[in-house]
């Protein structure tokens, strides 16, 4: 069943790009500056499908407009959302760990030293591109879902999906084994990261039943860290296949914050114990 | 007539020495690799780390094809290697009328492929194979022992083997050639640049990125390098800044270790040794590919200056901290935490490993605060100083320097606040306090305790 769905779906992906190609080239064609309701009015007619795919994704829902990532001057703006800079002004900027962590990867040094090499007008393929910026993989053939690749929180049968997409857009180049091996280690390497976040939300629980509030200001904080960013951190370097965000931004990360929760819970309990006896 | 015990030392010696070297022999030959290779299985991607140990071929076609054949096919199953594979090196006719097809590094038969190890470059590449091999002899820090570093530590032994991936990736250094020059364009000109050694050579123990890209060599880069002509050798008159490789790989030599003299900072070492006044000057006939000798000279004592500093501080926390040790103030104390699992020496006598010499470097987990505060201070404060002298970005030597001397207070306080707590507990509990099991316990550490 999955594997009928996954060859319709990437028929379907196949015939989205070979449809995109001459559309992109007679964006270009189009002069002027243009404000995000007149791009929606006129795109709605002339592919509606982007429109809708953008509204259903987190994009649209957190009204990221078309503007955000294309610009106002039309003949730029495929180029332009296609720029990776584009992304990190929303996604944690150049230093943030979503886009570090890619930019220190193989594709993203790949991109960086060959950026001046690509033409941006050119779709979203492997035949256009050696090594794929944010929008190669997350808009793969010009779709404007930016969340229909992304497993993460949603049902079990939409992640099989997102899956799935993800695997084909890796297929451009790698082997399926070889994506396959890597996404089991990665999903292992990311449920071990989970461990460390659950034993310290134990530690935590226990704290919150022994001590009021005011005194649990450092372990919240620390929890609070490493459940915001340091498996955020651990998460996008699986992804983007970034060893030091896996490692050293990552799980050792994670290592240190639970040790020190450990021992402010620790701490807090040999001072009830001594303030007991006086 | 000779005393006896020279005999039998002698005859000792002859049993001895093959039965050590049977043991490290056999000690190898586990389902995981380097000395604890029994004590582990690898995770199934950890094949195309390291191939030679673990990579089995695909089953799924059968068949022998030419070179031609693979590329006609992988056109349309994995187009972007075929693009790489055609813009490279080895997709151009030879003079001969010969190309490098898919098939001479992986083989002809489908169902069993080979991932090419440096030893399959090395039938055509076999100068750089040579000069990579003999870092070896300058021990580690080297990239071909990258590694049996990695698999030889406890702590990579220890760890569940989904979690130490993010180790092999890079330690991979030692057992593909990719890493420098990526598949399948395996350009020489993209290991010249320094991007090629950053995916390895960033974040906080090693942020030569970060450092390089921060010094007058990295700006100049940064400014022009996309307009320098990338396919010159890496020698003088030929780039107007260095790169990573120009300094370390000099004149294309694949070999990092030769002119090493700290050692990737992680050991304390005597820069004026004669072994390494001898390395030293070939840093500074390398620096007068720009700069005057003297003035290299003058950086260099600059750099000594820093790292003496840096040590002298290192020492200073490790004396704080032993105190505490001997006295049993730490808490979780050693026995209260939980130990290495492969450490069995560690499991019946527990003793807190302090510095690089008891085993630091892997001491990131199962340790109190304060230890772990020495822990960055030492690996990460420590060694962004060191990279930020080597590579000439004086901010990165600051901020390093004003981190230790923080981490020194705050380990400080730590300890004299520990001995009071101690102190107190014995007076008016009469025993040190008990953690139970709180450090024994959770989802984590009791699946690692478990299941190494």
């Amino acid at each position: 069943m999955i594997s009928a769905f996954s060859m319709l779906s990437n028929i379907l992906l196949l015939s989205t790009i070979l449809w995109m190609t001459p559309a992109m080239a007679a964006d270009a064609l189009v002069t002027g500056s243009y404000q995000n309701s007149e791009c929606i009015s006129c795109h709605e007619k002339d592919n509606s499908l982007l429109i809708s795919e953008w509204r259903s994704g987190s994009h649209g829902k957190a009204a990221v407009d078309c503007v955000a990532c294309h610009g106002t001057d039309h003949q730029q703006s495929t180029v332009r959302a296609r720029e990776n800079h584009s992304c990190n002004q929303c996604h944690g900027g150049e230093e943030g760990s979503v886009s570090h962590s890619y930019s220190t990867s193989k594709h993203g040094i790949i991109v960086r030293l060959e950026a001046a090499e690509y033409d941006r007008s050119k779709p979203l393929t492997a035949e256009n591109y050696r090594a794929p910026s944010c929008a190669f993989c997350h808009f793969f053939g010009g779709h404007h879902n930016v969340s229909q690749s992304m497993s993460q929180k949603k049902s079990a049968a939409d992640d099989q999906e997102a899956r799935q997409q993800m695997r084909w857009v890796c297929r451009q180049c790698h082997a399926p084994r070889y994506i396959r091996e890597l996404e089991t280690n990665g999903r292992k390497m990311l449920a071990l990261g989970e461990m460390k976040l659950l034993e310290a939300a134990a530690v935590v629980e226990l704290a919150r039943s022994e001590f009021p509030a005011e005194q649990l200001t450092q372990i919240e904080m620390l929890y609070h860290t490493m459940q915001s960013e340091t498996i955020k951190a651990l998460r996008v370097g699986i992804a983007h296949q970034s060893p030091d965000y896996q490692w050293w931004h990552g799980h050792p990360a994670l290592d240190g914050k639970l040790l020190r929760i450990k021992g402010a819970l620790t701490d807090l309990r040999r001072k009830r114990a001594l303030v007991k006896t006086q | 007539m000779r005393p006896r015990y020279i005999y039998i030392t002698l005859l000792l010696l002859l049993v001895l020495i093959p039965a050590g070297y049977y043991y490290v022999d056999w000690s190898k030959g586990g389902m995981g690799a380097g000395l604890y290779s029994h004590q582990w299985q690898p995770e199934s991607g950890q094949q195309y780390w390291y191939p030679d140990a673990f990579y089995k071929s695909v089953d799924s076609m059968s068949g022998e094809f030419t070179g031609e054949q693979c590329v006609q096919c992988h056109s349309s199953v994995t187009p972007g290697i075929v693009n790489d594979w055609r813009k490279s090196g080895h997709a151009k006719v030879a003079a001969d009328g010969s190309q490098v097809f898919c098939s001479d590094c992986h083989g002809n038969n489908h169902q069993n492929l080979k991932m090419p190890t440096p030893d399959v470059c090395a039938k055509c590449h076999s100068q750089q194979h040579a000069d990579f091999q003999d870092e070896k002899r300058y021990g580690f820090p080297s990239h071909a022992l990258a590694m049996e570093r990695a698999v030889d530590a406890k702590h990579f032994v220890d760890k569940p083997k989904a979690e130490v991936t993010s180790c092999i990736q890079c330690h991979s250094v030692a057992t593909k050639c990719d890493s420098c020059h990526t598949r399948h364009r395996f350009s020489a000109a993209e290991a010249r640049r320094p991007e090629a050694c950053i995916t390895c050579h960033s974040g906080p123990p090693h942020p030569d990125d970060a450092t390089y890209f921060a010094s007058a060599h990295g700006k100049l880069y940064q400014k022009e390098g996309a307009s320098w002509d990338w396919s010159k050798p890496l020698k003088k008159g030929n780039y107007p800044a260095p790169t990573c490789a120009y300094c370390h790989m000099g004149e294309g030599k694949h070999q990092v270790a030769d002119k090493s003299i700290w050692k990737f900072g992680i050991r304390q070492i005597n820069p004026l040794s004669s072994g390494n006044v001898v390395k030293r000057e070939k840093w500074v006939k390398l620096c007068s590919d720009c700069h005057e000798a003297d003035w290299s000279r003058q950086q260099l004592r600059g750099m000594d200056a820093e790292r003496k500093q840096a040590w002298g501080k290192l020492y200073k926390a490790e004396g704080i901290l032993k105190s505490p040790r001997s006295d049993n103030l730490l808490s979780p104390a050693a026995g209260e935490r939980p130990p290495y699992p492969n450490d069995w020496v560690d499991a019946r006598w527990p003793r807190a490993r302090i510095g690089f010499f008891e085993g630091q470097a892997s001491a990131f987990y199962n340790v109190s605060p304060i230890e772990r505060d020495y822990f960055e201070m030492w690996y990460f404060d420590n060694l962004g100083a060191y990279k930020g002298a080597a590579h000439g970005a004086a901010n990165f030597v600051t901020k390093g320097h004003q981190n230790m001397d923080r981490a020194l207070i705050d380990i400080e306080a730590e300890a004299v606040r520990l001995r009071n707590l101690g102190e107190a507990e014995r007076a008016y509990l009469g025993d040190r306090y008990d953690p139970n099991k709180l450090w024994l316990s959770g989802e984590y550490t009791e699946l690692n305790r478990e299941q190494n």
